[in-house]
């Protein structure tokens, strides 16, 4: 009977015959989403910096439409998650899969390639069209339905190639952090053609009118927003900690049995937790409650996976004083225990009627994007670029470790005083005098808040200048003569024994 | 050649066409945007993919062309 598994049957008979089988693995596209995920963080962390000074100072507005905070924000939110993310997450999972399937990306080459550049295209096309003033005015959700439909074009030819690859795999089972990117592919393409269902005025006009109505939207849109943290920054992430943790500490997983469970028990319980970005709306009351208890329930999932990442150091703890790439990795577990324990408490009823609204959310999103998806992404990032380029290591660790300790300071800038700054706008717009007026008026409250804006642009300029040390030292790594390249003793697919 | 890399190529152009006519008929500058890149995309991705498969076919040449040398020799 033929097998529905080509690349095992190849190999058996590669291993029957006494020849080690060669894997080609398609490196190339690799290296394409790697120099574009650091082309777009730098893009990303440039364009923060920049709308943090305007909030501080707004004469950096400067004058034209499309430098205004209202245009740029979406941009430089998009860049951050969608572009810097998005091809640390594509560069990560063909990484993994074809090491760990033993097996070459499914597909013809010009197929990857496609992927790769109408990727690229998306993000290039939903950063002039916001820039020109067209959004669809739904956060993380803001291109017209045009740049939607190509991205769903890009996102079904990815989800083939990811699938078809675990599909002619040679190995018996699926590695667990292939189940998470299964989980990131499958559930985004759901959450995006969900949340955009709209109908356009005319396939030649980019406005469109969303299907759903009032409060239906606006629960369909945060259904769709949280889980765009969910499987986007989340298990997507999750499959990188599950791989280049373990293969950085050269230690295996904890316990693969709690990454099972951490995984089915994650993906139950975030597709619910929505509503709770809706607090005291005209969402029926019950199902805010329901989002704010699946939030809460959240944390065990959250935490069982953040003790599995860092429990995988047992024994190789003083591994993170020689190798500063994995202390990037291992910070990352931490900030991702550290913000999943935060989102469920701004998730309650209470905690949220002082927090929404306020910069302590914006504090919370970046200690989560800072330092969990962009740690966990320099440390994959860091083991990468060595590997793909065929070099002896890095070019500098010391680079590396000022790397590491000049953006750890600037996120411990910017959540530190967007806590203080956000707690303070919650308690002054809540605040009431004798007679029952508000105390303060909203002014007073952009005025108080203005030392802490301040120091969030000065940790966002150091989060930048982090940013630009690692492109100088990958740069050197793939350019410098002292990282000499390795011998090719083995074939490909021995070298990289142990997946 | 791979057929794999020519549905690719014949696909993208397809994508530029349309693109080509969402540029003509654009009732907003996004849409014109939009078509017009679209149309560049294509074109450039379907010039960089030919010439991949021309340096291909080449080095093919060459190949057999050095064995055949080396078989006479």
């Amino acid at each position: 009977m033929k097998s529905w598994r080509p690349g095992k049957v190849a190999m058996a008979d590669a291993v029957r015959a006494g020849v080690p089988p060669v894997i080609s693995y398609n490196e190339e596209v690799i290296k394409k989403f790697t120099i574009a995920a650091m082309f777009w963080a730098i893009v990303a962390f440039s364009l923060g910096v920049y709308i943090a000074t305007e909030l501080c100072w707004p004469d950096f507005n400067l004058g034209p439409a499309f430098l205004n905070f209202g245009r740029l924000r979406p941009v430089h939110t998009s860049v951050a998650v969608f572009a810097f993310g998005g091809n640390a997450l594509f560069a990560s999972s063909f990484f993994v899969v074809q090491r760990t399937c033993r097996a070459r990306l499914a597909g013809p080459d010009a197929l990857h390639d496609f992927i790769f550049w109408g990727y690229q295209f998306f993000i290039v096309m939903a950063g002039l069209s916001y820039g020109l003033g067209f959004s669809r005015g739904q956060e993380y959700s803001e291109p017209e339905w045009n740049i939607t439909l190509w991205l769903v074009l890009v996102w079904v030819l990815y989800a083939g190639v990811f699938i078809g690859t675990l599909m002619k795999r040679a190995e018996p089972h699926i590695y667990v952090a292939n189940w998470f990117f299964i989980a990131f592919i499958l559930t985004v393409a759901v959450l995006v053609l969900v949340n955009n269902a709209a109908v356009p005025i005319s396939p030649f006009a980019a406005k469109s009118y969303v299907i759903y109505s009032g409060v239906q939207n606006a629960m369909v849109q945060w259904w769709y927003g949280h889980n765009a943290v969910g499987f986007f920054l989340t298990a997507g992430f999750l499959g990188i900690m599950y791989y280049f943790i373990p293969k950085q500490a050269n230690r295996p997983v904890y316990s693969y049995r709690l990454s099972v469970l951490h995984y089915w028990s994650l993906i139950f319980l975030y597709i619910w937790a929505g509503p709770h970005h809706l607090h005291y709306t005209s969402l029926p009351d019950w199902t805010q409650t329901l989002g704010m208890a699946f939030s809460i329930m959240l944390w065990m999932p959250s935490w069982g996976g953040m003790i599995n990442g860092l429990m995988t150091l047992s024994g190789a703890w003083d591994k993170l004083r020689t190798d500063p790439a994995l202390r990037f990795s291992v910070t990352a577990v931490g900030f991702y225990g550290m913000s999943t324990f935060e989102g469920p408490v701004m998730a309650i009823r209470q905690v949220n009627s002082l927090s929404h609204y306020t910069d302590w959310t914006v504090g919370h999103v970046h200690s989560g994007a800072l330092g969990w998806m962009a740690f966990i992404s320099f440390g994959a990032i860091y083991y990468m670029v060595p590997a793909l380029w065929k070099r002896s290591g890095l070019y500098s660790t010391r680079l590396v470790a000022w790397h590491y300790w000049i953006a750890t300071l600037g996120i411990v800038f910017y959540i530190t005083a967007l806590w203080v700054a956000g707690i303070m706008q919650g308690l002054m717009w809540r605040a009431y005098d004798k007679f029952g007026f508000l105390q303060y008026s909203f002014a007073e409250s952009v005025s108080a808040v203005h030392p802490y804006y301040v120091i969030r642009m000065i940790g966002g300029l150091l989060f930048l200048t982090g940013g630009l040390i690692m492109c100088y030292n990958l740069i050197q790594t793939v350019r410098s003569p002292s990282t000499e390249r390795r011998e090719a003793g083995l074939p490909a697919g021995f070298a990289v024994a142990g997946e | 050649m791979n057929l794999g890399d020519i549905v690719v190529g014949v696909f993208v152009a397809l994508l530029g066409l349309i693109g080509l006519v969402m540029a003509a008929g654009a009732l907003d500058q996004e849409i014109y945007v939009f078509g017009l890149s679209l149309v560049v995309f294509a074109g450039a991705f379907d010039w960089a993919l030919a010439l991949k498969i021309m340096r291909q076919m080449e080095a093919a040449r060459l190949e057999i062309v050095a064995a055949g040398e080396g078989g006479h020799g």
